[in-house]
């Protein structure tokens, strides 16, 4: 379930910033995904996930392993 | 005048051509339609209820220009009356896309297309930040 979480938002992500290649660590600014594009990957993800994001929780998403730590932290507290 | 596009709240604003606007070759300079396009885009705010000054003002938020593209495809000139169509084409919490024709009062000609591509942020900072639910669902996204 994990593994296949990290590899959807891989995808979100890759589709939504035209990047082929997300490396799980590598700074998104370095991919040439700017705080923008940042924002449209996030509702992708609120969309997919049906889960909400906060304002204060944005600056945080910088890699895809903290887009997935912090989709993993919501889904969580959505199944209670 | 507030109408509708595709579904979505349309306002016509319009334009005087100032002498000021125009070149050396008679016609207004292709900087001037970046004007006219901010101010459609004002009034379309403001005929949907939300005032822009008050916008910035109480909440600490701004909207720049991210993309611009225009497509000019006849000129006008000094004392034409103009008619300005502005529209929301694409609202997200990212970004809101307008979308604009500009025509010749006189004989209803076509003479530029834009989009207009804005983002949000924090002031003064400049963080950028999510597009507020309520403009959005005001400008029909």
């Amino acid at each position: 379930m994990s593994a296949e979480l990290k590899e959807s938002l891989r995808r979100i992500v890759a589709d939504v910033s035209e990047v082929d290649e997300i490396p799980d660590d590598t700074d998104f600014r370095e991919l040439g995904i700017d705080s923008m594009m940042g924002i449209e990957i996030v509702a992708e993800i609120e969309r997919t996930y049906k889960i909400s994001v906060p304002e204060s929780e944005l600056k945080n998403m910088t890699s895809l392993t903290r887009v997935y730590e912090l989709v993993q932290t919501h889904l969580a507290a959505a199944a209670g | 005048m507030l109408g509708t596009r595709d579904g979505r709240p349309a306002y016509t604003h319009a334009v005087r051509v100032a002498y000021v606007d125009t070149d050396a070759a008679g016609v207004v300079h292709h900087s001037q339609y970046f004007r006219y396009l901010e101010q459609g885009r004002v009034e379309l705010m403001r005929a949907v209820g939300v005032d822009y000054l008050t916008f910035e003002r109480t909440r600490g938020l701004a909207l720049p220009v991210v993309e611009a593209r225009l497509r000019y495809r006849a000129p006008a000139r000094f004392d034409d009356l103009l008619a300005l169509e502005t529209w929301l084409t694409e609202g997200s919490r990212a970004k809101l896309v307008f979308a604009s024709v500009l025509r010749r009062a006189a004989d209803d000609a076509v003479l530029h297309e834009a989009s207009v591509t804005l983002a949000c942020v924090t002031m003064p900072a400049g963080t950028i930040c999510s597009v507020p639910t309520d403009l959005r669902e005001r400008l029909g996204a």
